[in-house]
């Protein structure tokens, strides 16, 4: 793509620069006018609105008082609510280091040419096209008491028991974990093969020549040229793990007692179980807060080591 | 994706090979293997569901699960309304992403840079922590049980993934275009829809694709505001069949491929449009 051409103007003659700047503000904010309406309308006024909303005692139906603080001041003392922040930081830690490892070495060996590739590549994508829905059903259907999984770990002699993966408070979450895993690792194969594609062969070539094995080659070559995709995939990771809530909802539901809730799904409840609009979008605030606080900053980070 | 990149000769040798496709196909297996068995399960008779051992392979397989669900319960309504959703997100959203993607891609005015890392920041706000005040607005506009109240939203919230294909794909155009274009007295809707518009056929094709396949598996903002159940969206109506039905796993099994099937087929078929450079540049900006 052409890279350096990107938001360059063309070349104008003298006579015609002034003209074609007045001409491009105008048609350029005239074509937003679509795209910030939505954007304006669906993502920022309501980002504004649940700020507004979380001052107050809204119950989703009825005219709202104002509050102040209180609803803030009853998140410091709810157990619960610090339970589902835990969970969210475990699920996301999680989710996130193995979404942003695992599949490195996979796109290595893809790129660097096996047999099957195309075949691996499509097979390892195709979770990521079925919705999350179905397959957490699939998941649910596997991890049952009477399950694929406890089958077949019991006739391969791993178990003795079966293990109740969705209702044992001990294991819940870590299933949670790994159908998000599961479901997302196509993504970032895919990030990490477009990037390993812009790398010049040259480099693999010099490192071969230079006598450096796969593993080196691996930490010297492949590490430092995916650094722009490795904080990419870092990133959407963080991000989507950060908002899971249909993995949760079909396997778990929360439980058992609040084991894998996370702020997602316990902010959903609040709101649509129990009519507390206004506590609700405290804790979304939060989320927010915490979301796009650690994101600029990881990115801040990210960029002063350049 | 071409030929193998590095050296000439084999850049893994045989041995290497062989333990890296063994391990290839163990992940190759674990990611279909529960599609698989949903899939098994779905062409089983009611009896063989917990059949011990368990039947991998069903022995005499059928499609009463199919023909009962598809005419069971409001199933074809809700495959229905998927499609409507996710058509009507697609057409919404590729056509906003399109005028701004020429604007940012091809002009140059003020507050242009502002205007696109504000829209790249909303794609990483969670839906859950704006979902309540939306919530509320649809309501206010009388959306809740109308599809419109899943598209206009969902169109917004995917906005920039579009944007920021088609901002690359008109940027990358040859730039002696444009001058054409303008020397000839040629207006900018003119120069998109007429001239460059033809040129990015792949791009819309790869953000209609994306936004599509998104739009068919959202839940969360479907299951919210659709309380009248001939609304729902495939993904909320077989959770909410899973609800009503929790042991009849071959009918859920069923219901679950019918759910997918749109998807997969996209997807096998269109495959290029998935693997395609988009994302390359992306790791960049």
């Amino acid at each position: 793509m052409a890279q350096a051409r990107r938001a360059e103007p063309a070349p104008v003659r003298a006579a015609g620069r002034a003209w074609r700047e007045v001409r491009d503000t105008r048609w350029g904010w005239l074509l937003a006018v679509p795209a910030v309406g939505l954007i304006g309308g669906f993502v920022l006024y309501p980002a504004l609105n649940t700020l507004l909303f979380s001052f107050t005692d809204f119950n989703g139906l009825t005219p709202a008082s104002w509050v102040g603080t209180r609803q803030y001041q009853a998140l410091v003392s709810d157990s619960v609510f610090h339970r589902t922040l835990l969970n969210s930081g475990v699920i996301t830690v999680a989710v996130t280091v193995l979404l942003v490892c695992l599949p490195l070495p996979v796109a290595y060996w893809i790129h660097r040419g096996i047999p099957f590739r195309r075949f691996f590549r499509t097979v390892l994508y195709l979770p990521v096209v079925v919705p999350i829905i179905v397959s957490s059903v699939a998941w649910k259907w596997m991890l049952d008491d009477n399950g694929l999984l406890n089958h077949g770990l019991t006739a391969l002699g791993l178990i003795d028991e079966p293990i109740s993966w969705l209702s044992d408070p001990g294991w819940a979450i870590w299933s949670v974990i790994g159908v998000i895993v599961w479901r997302a690792f196509g993504i970032y194969l895919l990030i990490y093969l477009a990037g390993l594609a812009t790398t010049p062969g040259e480099l693999f070539e010099a490192a071969s020549i230079d006598g450096a094995g796969h593993v080196r080659t691996f930490f010297s070559v492949v590490v430092p040229q995916l650094r722009g995709s490795i904080v990419l995939s870092s990133v959407i990771a963080f991000v989507a793990a950060m908002r899971t809530f249909d993995e949760i909802y079909v396997l778990t539901g929360g439980g058992p007692v609040n084991a894998s809730k996370n702020t997602a799904y316990h902010i959903w409840e609040t709101a649509f179980s129990y009519f507390k609009f206004g506590y609700g979008s405290a804790m979304a605030v939060v989320l927010l807060a915490l979301v796009l606080g650690l994101v600029m900053l990881g990115l801040r980070l990210a960029g002063r080591r350049r | 994706m071409s030929a193998p990149a590095g050296t000439g000769r084999a850049a893994f040798g045989p041995v290497s090979r062989a333990v890296i496709v063994v391990i290839l196909g163990a992940a190759a297996l674990l990611a279909v293997g529960p599609l698989l068995w949903l899939v098994s399960t779905s062409v089983k008779d009611r009896g063989d569901v917990f059949s011990v051992p368990p039947e991998i392979i069903p022995a005499d397989p059928t499609l009463d699960n199919y023909a009962y669900v598809w005419n069971q319960a409001d199933v074809q309504q809700y495959f229905a309304n998927s499609l409507i959703v996710s058509a009507g997100t697609v057409l919404l959203n590729v056509s906003a992403a399109a005028l701004l993607g020429f604007a940012l891609g091809r002009f140059r005015f003020k507050g242009r840079r502002l205007l696109f890392l504000l829209g790249l920041g909303t794609m990483v706000v969670p839906f859950p922590a704006i979902m309540l005040p939306l919530f509320v607005a649809t309501k206010e506009m009388g959306l809740t049980d109308n599809l419109l109240g899943i598209i206009v939203p969902t169109a917004a919230l995917n906005l920039w993934l579009s944007v920021y294909i088609l901002r690359e794909a008109f940027g990358g155009l040859p730039d002696e275009l444009e001058e054409a274009a303008v020397i000839d007295g040629c207006s900018p809707p003119r120069l998109l829809f007429r001239v460059m518009l033809p040129l990015v056929k792949a791009p819309l094709a790869t953000s209609a694709i994306l936004v599509f396949t998104l739009t068919w598996s959202d839940f969360l903002w479907p299951l919210v505001i659709m309380r009248d159940h001939t609304r729902f969206t495939i993904s909320v109506g077989l959770q909410y069949f899973m609800s009503t039905l929790t042991s009849n796993w071959h009918h859920i099994a069923a219901i679950a491929v019918i759910a997918s099937l749109p998807v997969v087929v996209i997807f096998l078929v269109l495959q290029r449009y998935f693997f395609s450079d988009v994302l390359a540049g992306s790791a960049k900006g």
